[in-house]
């Protein structure tokens, strides 16, 4: 008896070694990069000095959280941030929809084709090269953008500096840089629609327009439904590489959001305590929300994925 | 199929044209704006007559960026980075992604564990100042490397390549096996042949992603000769004037009166996107095909 | 930025007159140099300290041919003449610089020598991380040294203690050039027929013709009263446009921490006068003197305003011809600017606050063998630059290059930037040259250049149109610049105020200040602009001391004490 099993679990180990082999490199990377630094958590309950080592600070508990919370800032910078990212979901979801059914309407091969390539184009630029662009284009002396406004009789909006008009700025320009990459997955559900439920419509004087109500729209609705519970885990995502790179200290009131908080009383004022409990919070949150977006999905959709 | 177009169906065509056509310039005019800015006179920046061709056209701006030296070392680092990032990447990207493709327990008992092992990592990590600690024992500060394994494999990426893998045809590696070859040859010379356009796809990815990325730079980076391309553009050319030239510099070399910050910042944009932005249209059948496939975020 | 910026060309034009070749070795101002050089005993085999080094770039130096950071003209001669090999391990500019620093002090990684933020000197002080170099300073600064450093009377340095030990040299400030003037387009004066302003009420007058009579004849209502730019809360000294000289005229400061006579210090920002000022300003606004938009505008927008003619009259400091003036005459040369003392709006005079802001230490690891290598290179910048002996050639070396434009000083470890303390010196000097009381070769070789720019535009008919550079340096630092209402009219009358406070931040400030600073600016603006009442000003002053500001003032006279107690 005893032997059988030993027998047979060595077969098993055997006959799965190679995938543990294949795996070893990414996990010891993994653990190395990722898991030792969750050591560092610990700082969220300490009172953290730097000077000190990592094992001599002062424990805490909840006070940095207790801290944070009293802060009279803290509150708008995560509302800023669900502000910001439920504006960029939101838009992110709507528009590639409306664009890759108005692509499906252009019969024109090569029109078509260079329209999607163009819409493509502003994923592939950096934040870094995008900010420089946009602080370009929009500034209210001289920028191209306003220069348009002047002409059509408006007056200059100053868009990266008006603590107003900031957070609107920062969803305008984001999902004009995710318009076209978004597309492409609504496009190929549409693709992928059997040719017979357009001919039955048509059969049925259907006009195009009311083909695409109500075959179309329809049939892409599982993605559309699938894309809009994989992204509630965004909800905390305000997108780092955009605000940081076009915010100024005159719109922090509107546009400041939870990662460049961090940023900045973690690596700049070296608070990294409480820099660590704000990331942690954020963390926690994004983990459940995600949690609930995989399962929705799985419930809804049948997507698995994972 | 060929039924009369209605004449309301024609009003939406020329509308829908003239849409996309409009949603296209947006992409392209700030570009050329900027590209118009760049080879612009200096005079004419300064009255913001240039809107998108260059008026009283000179290249002094580009001239100004070249004769410094930086552009070329963040240039060289970027290449280093992207080449040797891309080739870590994809090994790295392959060896999880393909024992993570056999869902099934009966094969692979353990996959339940290292998917998880994995994907606690795309939303809980210890912090900047944590990770930065490891790589700073490591000796890695200032390398290449700091660059490249932190971020050594891409979660995004694997699922991508991990759902192509589940979708191909079991019954290949199935006979092969059977003829006596283990998973590595199956994964040589059976799934990676047929991976093609998923791995051209992850490649995009993965180069783009090391091409435009400024903020590891920033951190693992303690001397501005060895930043990358894009945190050089963001950290150097954004926040600060170097562009700032004074009337004694003026006296100098008065060939500089001919250059604007605006032109220079728009020059060294272009110099820094043009050469990624020239490679997508060429993998665009891959890429989304690819993105079909791990239709997972974004 | 603003004010580096014509500090830095000061410096440049600086570089371009003094100092001997680094090969040629021979320094006059000190000796302590060559002294030094035969006490390297403890370096490596050949002789060299290797030393890594921390350092806060400017964000502008550029370099030619194989030059780097760790391999230039300044490098060199460390290596050359004091034995000691500098290796830059971090360098950044600006926030960059402070997230390495943190990054530095997190993994405990610190380099031998640093370039340090008051906040983290003090901290690292404090902490016994820093090395003592009160002997090393004794021993071997060089007399310029220590006359540069302790030309205020050894205030700055003393910030630089903990328990009566140095640890570290403080980048030197110069209280005097921060202080604000009025400066008005003379040619809006003369069309207009009006007087400069030497009261708040001709001021305003002056302000309603320049905005409603149309001062530059243009037929076109496209000119305003006085220009100011968005931020009113600042130590930074945001010119043009600045604030704090109009604050001044209610005896009023934004940021300052005066001391009052019977030795106590106070914040200004809460001081009653300031209720009135801003009360004023609410009119002016309701008036259209300003700029409605302003609470947008930074001062580099403000200073296209200026140089498109669109203001004639602002608040800004010494160095205001080298920017938005100049760029004005150059588009205008019918333009003309003058400097004037600030006006007052109450029986007393005016006084223009300065501040002293040290922007950083130099200081040695505790860890580091060899402090003194900090102050050995302190030296160098000082005999180099600073000394009255200094050839052409040595300038081009080490200053300007006149191939490239590549200004060298830039590379420097330890700039002690003496630019603005020499304007003093250097404004004397010209003045008895011009009167031919002195000639060019007696007087200092930077004042020299200076002068024969100045005597060039004098000689020329002062034709501002051909000569922007020369009507620059006139009216910065000639027979009627900026230096000379500092030095002829604030300085002979002894009107400039100083704020005591320039330390490391005090604990409730690290916690409280950014949020008092915010609500304080908040409360201005809103006042200006009308959409609260002046009299919501006490209530801003309630709240500011009971959130935080009444311990941060005690703290600051706590400071005060502890660091000056000596000194009294």
């Amino acid at each position: 008896m005893k032997a059988v099993a030993k027998v047979k679990k060595t077969n098993w180990f055997k006959k799965e070694l190679p995938f543990h082999v294949m795996l070893f490199p990414a996990v010891l990377i993994t653990f190395i990069f990722k898991y030792i630094p969750f050591v560092g958590i610990t700082m969220a309950f300490e009172d953290y000095t730097p000077l000190k080592g990592m094992f001599d600070q002062k424990w805490v508990g909840l006070d940095n959280y207790k801290y944070l919370f009293s802060l009279p800032g803290f509150g708008s910078v995560i509302w800023n941030t669900i502000f910001i990212a439920v504006m960029k979901m939101i838009g992110n979801l709507i528009f590639p929809v409306l664009i890759a059914l108005l692509l499906n309407e252009v019969h024109a091969k090569r029109y078509k084709k260079t329209v999607q390539t163009v819409l493509y184009l502003p994923h592939f630029i950096s934040w870094a090269a995008l900010a420089g662009i946009f602080i370009d284009i929009l500034s209210p002396s001289g920028g191209i953008v306003n220069q348009l406004l002047n002409m059509l009789g408006m007056k200059s909006v100053f868009f990266l500096g008006d603590s107003r008009v900031f957070p609107y700025t920062m969803a305008v320009t984001d999902i004009w840089k995710e318009l076209g990459w978004g597309t492409i997955v609504y496009l190929a559900a549409i693709t992928g629609i059997d040719p017979t439920y357009y001919e039955a419509a048509k059969i049925d004087g259907a006009t195009r327009f009311k083909q695409v109500l109500h075959v179309t729209i329809p049939s892409i609705l599982p993605m559309i439904l699938l894309m809009m519970v994989l992204s509630v885990g965004n909800v905390l995502q305000a997108g780092f590489e955009q605000v940081f790179n076009l915010y100024s200290p005159q719109v922090y009131s509107t546009g400041d959001i939870i990662d460049t908080y961090v940023y900045r009383i973690g690596v700049i004022e070296a608070k990294f305590d409480l820099a660590t409990a704000v990331g942690l919070f954020k963390s926690a949150i994004s983990f459940v929300l995600i949690m609930i977006g995989y399962k929705l999905a799985d419930k809804l959709a049948g997507y698995k994925v994972f | 199929m060929k039924i009369k177009d209605s004449f309301s169906r024609k009003i939406f065509t020329v509308f829908n044209y003239i849409i996309l056509g409009l949603l296209s310039l947006s992409c392209l005019l700030p570009l050329i704006n900027l590209f118009a800015i760049s080879f612009s006179a200096r005079s004419m920046v300064d009255a913001n007559a240039v809107s998108f061709w260059p008026k009283g056209f000179n290249t002094a701006a580009y001239e100004y960026i070249l004769s410094n030296k930086q552009y070329f070392q963040s240039f060289a680092i970027t290449i280093g980075r992207v080449v040797l990032g891309w080739i870590t990447n994809l090994v790295l990207i392959v060896l999880v992604a393909y024992p993570l493709s056999k869902d099934d327990p009966r094969i692979f008992k353990c996959r339940k564990y290292y998917t998880w092992f994995f994907l606690v990592t795309m939303v809980f990590n210890g912090g900047l100042i944590p990770t930065y600690l490891v790589v700073s024992k490591l000796h890695m500060i200032n390398s290449f490397w700091a660059l490249i394994l932190p971020e050594a494999l891409p979660m995004f990426c694997v699922l991508i390549t991990m759902n192509f893998f589940r979708g191909l045809p079991k019954a290949i590696e199935e006979a092969a096996l059977v003829d006596g070859a283990n998973w590595f040859v199956t994964m040589f010379k059976i799934y990676l042949p047929l991976s093609k356009p998923s791995l051209a796809t992850v490649s995009l990815f993965v180069i783009v992603n090391h091409w435009n990325s400024w903020f590891d730079g920033l951190i693992y980076m303690n001397l501005p000769e060895k930043y990358p391309l894009m945190t050089y553009l963001q950290s150097v050319v954004l926040k600060f004037d170097v562009t700032k030239i004074t009337s004694e510099q003026l006296m100098l070399n008065p060939k500089l009166m001919e250059v604007t910050g605006r032109g220079i910042k728009g020059a060294l944009i272009l110099l820094c996107t043009v050469p990624i932005l020239m490679i997508y249209p060429f993998l665009q059948k891959y890429f989304v095909a690819g993105v079909v496939m791990g239709s997972v975020k974004e | 930025m603003k004010n580096k910026r014509y500090l830095a060309l000061l410096l440049a034009a600086a570089m371009t007159v003094s100092m001997t070749a680094c090969g040629s070795g021979s320094q006059t101002g000190s000796t302590s140099d060559s002294g030094a050089q035969g006490e390297t005993q403890s370096g490596t085999e050949d002789g060299v300290i290797e030393l890594t080094y921390m350092h806060k770039l400017n964000g502008t130096e550029k370099y030619v041919g194989d030059d780097d950071i760790n391999n230039n003209v300044y490098t060199r001669c460390y290596e050359d003449e004091l034995g000691i090999k500098l290796n830059y391990t971090i360098a950044a500019a600006g926030d960059d610089y402070t997230q390495k620093l943190t990054m530095a002090i997190a993994s405990n990684d610190l380099p031998d020598l640093m370039d340090l933020p008051p906040e983290e000197f003090s901290e690292l002080a404090n902490a016994g991380m820093l090395a003592d170099i009160t002997e090393s300073y004794e021993t071997y600064a060089s007399d310029l040294l220590k006359e540069t450093i302790e030309v205020d009377g050894g205030i700055q340095l003393a910030s630089a203690k903990v328990d009566g030990k140095l640890y570290g040299l403080p980048q030197l400030s110069a209280a005097d050039g921060t202080c604000d003037l009025l400066w008005i387009r003379t040619d809006w004066l003369e069309n207009l027929g009006l007087q400069a302003p030497t009261t708040m009420d001709e001021l305003l007058e002056v302000a309603r013709a320049f905005r409603y009579d149309d001062p530059d004849g243009n037929g076109q209502d496209d000119t305003w009263g006085i220009g100011f730019q968005k931020d009113i809360v600042t130590e930074d000294g945001a010119s043009p446009g600045s604030y704090e000289g109009f604050f001044a005229a209610y005896g009023a400061y934004a940021r300052a921490w005066v001391k009052e006579d019977d030795g106590s210090i106070v914040y200004s920002g809460i001081n009653e006068g300031m209720k009135d000022a801003l009360a004023q300003l609410n009119q002016m606004y309701q008036d259209g003197l300003i700029d409605p938009e302003f609470g947008v505008k930074d001062t580099v927008k403000l200073s296209e305003d200026i140089a498109a003619g669109k203001v004639g009259m602002f608040y800004g400091l010494e160095g205001m011809p080298w920017g938005a003036c100049k760029s004005n005459i150059e588009n205008n040369p019918e333009a003309d600017w003058q400097c004037y003392p600030i006006v007052s709006a109450t029986d007393e005079p005016a006084k223009p606050i300065t501040y002293v802001r040290i922007s950083r230490y130099y200081a040695a690891n505790a860890k580091c063998e060899h402090p003194e290598a900090l102050v050995k290179i302190a030296n160098v910048f000082q005999d180099k630059i600073n000394s009255l002996e200094s050839t052409e050639e040595t300038l081009n070396t080490f200053g300007v290059d006149p191939a490239t434009g590549i200004n060298f000083a830039e590379y420097a470890a330890f700039a002690m930037d003496p630019a603005i303390q020499k304007c003093n010196t250097y404004y004397a000097e010209i003045k008895s040259t011009l009167n031919e009381e002195t000639t060019v070769d007696e007087i200092h070789p930077e004042a020299a250049r200076y002068y024969n720019v100045i005597k060039n535009f004098i000689d020329n008919g002062m034709d501002k149109g051909a000569d922007s550079l020369g009507w620059n340096y006139y009216k910065f630092i000639g027979p009627e610049g900026s230096w000379n209402t500092i030095i002829n009219d604030y300085k002979a009358n002894d009107k400039l105020v100083q704020s005591v406070f320039f330390g490391a931040p005090t604990p409730s400030m690290s916690t409280n200040l950014s949020a008092l600073d915010k609500m304080q600016a908040e409360t201005y603006v809103n006042i200006i602009m009308g959409t609260q009442t002046a009299d919501s000003f006490d209530e801003f002053v309630s709240n500011w001391k009971s959130l935080g500001g009444d311990q941060i003032t005690q703290e600051v006279n706590e400071w005060y004490n502890t660091t000056f107690g000596d000194l009294q």
